[in-house]
Order: C-alpha cells, then sequence, then structure tokens
C-alpha cells in the first residue's frame, strides 16, 4: 500500500482529478464507472477496483477536493437505469492537483541533479 | 442475449453486492445505503457499457470480479472507518460477538476450502500419472481419494450457510484427517520432492499426525460453536 506523504496526493488521487477534469469539461461531471473507463482507456491495465475507487473518492470528496451530489431520480428514471452519483472537481482540488503536480516536477528535477554528477563520472563508449 | 442479462454476468453482479452487503453490515444506514446505491450504478453502466461494446458475457463478468477482488482491502479499510463513524468508541457487544463469528465462519470456510484443494491437487497429480500409467487407475488409495475430496466439497458447501454449519464442521473432521494421510501417501509414490521430504526431515510422521488432529480439532471446535442449542444460548442480536 502507498503511504501518504503530509500534504501530499496519493497517485490514484492524481490520476481521479486528473481524469475527472477531462470528463468534467465535456460532460460537466463525472460518475464512478464514467472515470474507470476513462482511467482504463488513458493508463491501459487492469479496471480500478470498486473499493479502491469508490474509498478514494470519498476521501478526495470529504477533503473538500470533489464535490459530490445525487441525481436527480426522474433523469435515472427516463434513462432507465439506477441513479448516477455525480462528481465534480471544485477549485479546491484543481489547487491541490496543480501543487501536486509542481511539488512532483520539483522532485524529478532534484532526482536529476543529484544524479548529475554520478554520471558525469562515467565514461560512456 | 444481451451481456448484462447473462446468467454469468448476473452471477457476478450479485456476488459483488453480496460482498457489499457483507462489508456494509453494521454500519449506518445512510452511508451503507450510499455505498450499495453507487456500487449498483457501477455494476449497471459497467453492463451496459460490456454489451454496447459486445464484450462477451464471460469476460465481463471476469472483469466485474476482478474489480471485487482489487477492491477488497479498500473495502474493508473503509468499514472501519465507517464502523467508527456510526459507533464511534460504543461498539455494541452483540455486533462484536456476530463479527467474531463472522471471523469464526470465515476460518472454517477457509479451512475446508484448503482441505479441498489439496485433495484436489493429489487428485489431478494421481490422474496424470495414472494416465501416463506410471499407477494404476481404480487403486483403494484413488478411490478413497476421490471419496474424500468429494466429501470435503460437500462439507465447504455445508459450512458456508449458517443452518448447516455445525453439521459442515462434523462433517469435514474425517475427510480433513483422512486427507492429509491419503494426500501424502499418494505424493510420496508420485513427487520426488514428497520422497526426499519424508527421508530428511526428522518426526516427519508425528508432523503429519499433529496436523490431522490439529485439522480435525479444528472443525471439532467449530461444530461445539455453531451447535445449534449454543447458538440458542447465546443474547438474541439487538440485545447490547
Amino acid at each position: 500500500m502507498v503511504k501518504r506523504r503530509p500534504g501530499r496526493l496519493l497517485p490514484l488521487e492524481v490520476t481521479i482529478l486528473e481524469a475527472g477534469l477531462r470528463v468534467q469539461a465535456e460532460e460537466d461531471s463525472f460518475y464512478g464507472f464514467a472515470l474507470v473507463r476513462r482511467i482504463a482507456e488513458r493508463e491501459g491495465g487492469p479496471q480500478i477496483g470498486h473499493g479502491t475507487l469508490y474509498r478514494a473518492l470519498s476521501r478526495l470528496t470529504t477533503a473538500g477536493f470533489l464535490d459530490a451530489t445525487w441525481e436527480e431520480p426522474e433523469v435515472a428514471e427516463a434513462d432507465g437505469r439506477p441513479r448516477r452519483r455525480l462528481y465534480r472537481v471544485t477549485g479546491e482540488g484543481e489547487g491541490a492537483l496543480s501543487a501536486e503536480w509542481s511539488a512532483l516536477r520539483a522532485e524529478a528535477a532534484a532526482a536529476a541533479t543529484s544524479a548529475a554528477p554520478a554520471r558525469r563520472g562515467v565514461v560512456l563508449p | 442475449m444481451n451481456t448484462a442479462e447473462s446468467r454469468i454476468y448476473r452471477a457476478a453482479v450479485a456476488l459483488a453486492l453480496w460482498w457489499c452487503a457483507l462489508y456494509t453490515r453494521d454500519v449506518d444506514g445512510r452511508i451503507s445505503e450510499a455505498r450499495r446505491s453507487e456500487l449498483e450504478s457501477d455494476l449497471f453502466e459497467q453492463g451496459r457499457w460490456s454489451a454496447e461494446s459486445g464484450m462477451r458475457p464471460a469476460r465481463a463478468a471476469a472483469l466485474v470480479v476482478g474489480r471485487s477482488l482489487r477492491g477488497m482491502i479498500a473495502d474493508l479499510l473503509w468499514r472501519r472507518t465507517a464502523l467508527s463513524e456510526t459507533w464511534g468508541d460504543h461498539y455494541p457487544s452483540w455486533a462484536r460477538a456476530r463479527r467474531v463469528d463472522g471471523v469464526a465462519a470465515a476460518v472454517g470456510v477457509l479451512a475446508a476450502a484448503c482441505v479441498t484443494a489439496w485433495g484436489s491437487f493429489v487428485l489431478l497429480r494421481a490422474v496424470v500419472a495414472a494416465a501416463s500409467g506410471e499407477i494404476a487407475w481404480g487403486s483403494p488409495t484413488f478411490i478413497a481419494l476421490v471419496a474424500y475430496t468429494g466429501a470435503a466439497a460437500c462439507g465447504t458447501v455445508l459450512l458456508l450457510r449458517r443452518r448447516t454449519r455445525a453439521l459442515g464442521a462434523i462433517w469435514m473432521v474425517l475427510p480433513s484427517a483422512a486427507l492429509v494421510h491419503l494426500g501424502l501417501y499418494q505424493l510420496f509414490s508420485l513427487s520426488a520432492t514428497v520422497g526426499v521430504l519424508r527421508n530428511a526431515v526428522p518426526l516427519w510422521g508425528s508432523a503429519e499426525g499433529l496436523t490431522m488432529a490439529g485439522i480435525g480439532a479444528l472443525f471439532l471446535a467449530g461444530a461445539i460453536r455453531w451447535w445449534p442449542a449454543a447458538d440458542r444460548a447465546r443474547p438474541s442480536a439487538g440485545a447490547s
């Protein structure tokens, strides 16, 4: 299990917020399985487990990074399906994602800097 | 037939919902209802998507089962949080007793499933060996293996249901002890590893006897716990 670093997002949370923003740009909001499909199409690999997805969504909602509302029953009834729980990434969620990207970029830059002196000592053929 | 309406897909959905009912048990009604509704919606959407993409029912069902299995640890962690939100530090004694019962039942079913799997494995090895002429078909050991593995499978099914759990536990005592002995006996002539281990490991016979006694005692203890009279003696659920 991935351990959370203080003030940082977990990789799955980053994936959810990124995919959520993309779906929400096209369809205003997103629901669980739409997210699963989008992530599986983009990243390949197996679909996210039910428990993993809904626990992460619940965590992000509690943190205020997602806004969750139940769809109107009439809409679901007209479409002949169960009600969806609709999510939207909040401004706070977008801010947390930007902060995470910045932190990841800073980490990558630091790793490249610390690896550079070692690389200089290697004589390439 | 529509993928979502196929028997195998519906079975996978039923399994996912059964698991949901299990891990949301004793959780506040609003929280558990929200989780169940969201899962039902997810399973419906997945069924519709599978049908639209022309997926075979077995493949669609495997995807659902895979997602359920992959999310199980997260489900249990979610349950822990949801229970503490529901009860705080005052987890009622009846719910605690039910949880202990649930764990005991899970241990019993798991042990029976392991015994059945062990019997099936030895049987498979014996069938392969008999097919290639290494051993004779229908030897007394082979017939006993078939009978006890079948009995272990029946015992596992009996253990799954609350009403037949005590019977299942008693039922399992004999096949489990017999399959440990017969399995090792059969593998001694089929597997080089078992042959080497049997000669190299000191007290092999004692370890085998202890395993047989231990597994028999486990099922016997289960039978005593789940015996109907013992069940009646316990306070009913709901009384704290």
